[in-house]
């Protein structure tokens, strides 16, 4: 999200700006949000609809569907392709922000590579910036666990031959294929409407704390993608256009300019990809490229990438005061527990700047900005 | 999804994890790609996209036998890819990409991981 506030606007009030983010913005099992219970039926309809369900229900624009992959929604989702016990655990989740590497980051645009097409993103220098990153929950980790299991058997039945057994799979057109991809689908519109939920969260906390109201305050969704999902692509293969089934596990979509399934006002510069770092170093925003569609079925990086264990880096961090690392070098961050900011210290990961080099250079996609963090809330 | 869990899960359905044995043979195509070259029963090569020095800790882990382990898969068009983020993930590398034709090609929920998103 970009916002219509500078670095300084906000700079004296970030410590009380995460507080509230904080308190407003549910990190786990058992939301504490009294304005939303869903049941059965209603949670069928997130399934279903995706982001599209979230602002039928208030929870932000029409305007931000057109900035999302998919516009929000994966065609196709049945909710009866996915288990009750994912049901049971999606219930209490929407609108929670999970823990691990999910987090809410306040930052700001740090370093401009490209003027204009950071113009048509709306960006400018030391502009305060929002990424909301969170997925599909218990949810989709059920969808995955159930899956998998449904998926050892097909791969059996089918006699596919795997080096693996983790790579279990069935073929595409097969009941059992069709079926996790309905499933899937499901968990991928819970996300965008999770993701949607605390967008809208974000909006009302800025709102509270500035005391401004949204004309002023201008935090418009930029975009939102996917990192982790199986789609049905059109893809040039051999001079010829095919539909295939594209796995991005921990990868972005990048489409290039004038591609179709890319929002009218980013038709000029190619889709954004957000490329979020660790909580102590730096995010990028980059936009997708013809060579991704030439080489990578429009495809490029996720994020920094762990080099460490959550094991490891809970020993690394042993005797060190991370939060107040953190508060020195400007970042104010606050964590449901200390155990889940301990797991993600910037040791843990990749320099995302090594990452995001490589992938402008190889011209899978371009950079756009540099995005620093000033604060960060974890579930 | 974070590592540590995953193996758990897998542990906790009995499910032994076979990386391949042998060692991987890559080949430096230019200063940002390296090729996973084909054996036995890969039916492609895999293209990582990652420096020089990156490159050193990508070698370290099993990631780069994911390429190749993905690369066996029926239908698979092009590369098995892996981007410069490539770490150990269930089955599939995370930061791996790969395509599948839609009737002789497979769907695998290693592919997209825990955290669908």
């Amino acid at each position: 999200m970009r916002s219509g506030l500078s670095r300084t606007d906000i700079q004296a009030r970030i410590r009380e700006l995460v507080q509230a983010l904080f308190v407003n913005i549910p990190s786990g099992v058992g939301s504490h949000r009294k304005d939303l219970k869903l049941n059965r039926e209603e949670e069928r309809r997130v399934l279903k609809k995706g982001a599209k369900w979230a602002v039928e229900k208030g929870f932000g624009t029409t305007e931000d569907l057109d900035h999302i992959e998919e516009q929000g929604c994966i065609e196709g989702g049945d909710p009866d392709s996915v288990s009750e016990r994912a049901m049971e655990r999606g219930r209490a989740q929407l609108g929670t922000l999970g823990s691990g590497n999910h987090f809410v980051e306040v930052g700001y645009v740090a370093e401009i590579f490209d003027e204009a097409v950071a113009q048509t993103l709306g960006l400018w220098k030391d502009q305060v910036t929002i990424i909301v990153h969170t997925g599909s929950r218990g949810l989709g980790h059920q969808v995955c666990d159930d899956y998998i299991r449904v998926m050892m058997d097909a791969a059996r039945k089918y006699r596919i031959e795997l080096p693996d057994p983790q790579l279990c799979c069935a073929p595409v057109p097969s009941p059992e294929g069709k079926r996790y991809l309905e499933a899937m689908a499901c968990a991928a519109n819970f996300a965008f409407t999770n993701r949607q939920m605390i967008t809208h969260w974000v909006r009302e906390t800025f709102e509270q704390v500035f005391q401004k109201g949204p004309k002023n305050l201008k935090l418009d969704l930029i975009y939102d993608v996917c990192h982790n999902i199986a789609k049905i692509e059109k893809h040039t293969v051999n001079g010829e256009k095919k539909k295939l089934c594209v796995h991005r596990k921990g990868a972005t979509r990048a489409f290039p300019p004038n591609h179709p399934d890319i929002p009218l006002d980013y038709q000029s510069i190619g889709q954004p990809v957000l490329i979020p770092g660790d909580m102590g170093r730096c995010s990028y925003v980059l936009v997708g490229t013809k060579g991704a569609m030439e080489e990578t079925f429009g495809s490029t990086c996720h994020g920094a990438g762990r080099v460490m264990s959550r094991h490891q880096a809970i020993k690394a961090a042993k005797g060190r005061a991370i939060v107040r690392e953190l508060e020195d070098r400007g970042i104010i961050v606050k964590g449901a527990s200390q155990g889940t900011i301990v797991e993600e210290i910037s040791d843990a990961y990749k320099d995302v700047t090594d990452v995001v080099n490589v992938v402008h250079h190889a011209g899978i996609s371009r950079k756009v900005v540099r995005l620093v963090p000033m604060g960060v809330i974890k579930g | 999804m974070n590592k540590r869990t995953l193996s758990d899960a897998a542990e906790a359905k009995g499910v032994t994890t076979i990386m391949a044995e042998e060692k991987i043979k890559v080949q430096k195509i230019d200063d940002y790609r390296w090729r996973v070259l084909r054996e036995g029963k890969m039916r492609t090569d895999g293209i990582v996209y990652s420096d020089e020095h990156m490159f050193i800790d990508i070698r370290k882990d099993q990631s780069l036998a994911q390429v190749a382990n993905v690369a066996w898969l029926p239908g698979i068009v092009g590369h098995s890819l892996a981007m410069p983020d490539i770490h150990w993930g269930y089955g599939f590398p995370i930061g791996g990409v790969a395509a599948f034709d839609m009737e002789e090609g497979v769907i695998s929920p290693g592919g997209v991981g825990y955290d669908i998103n």
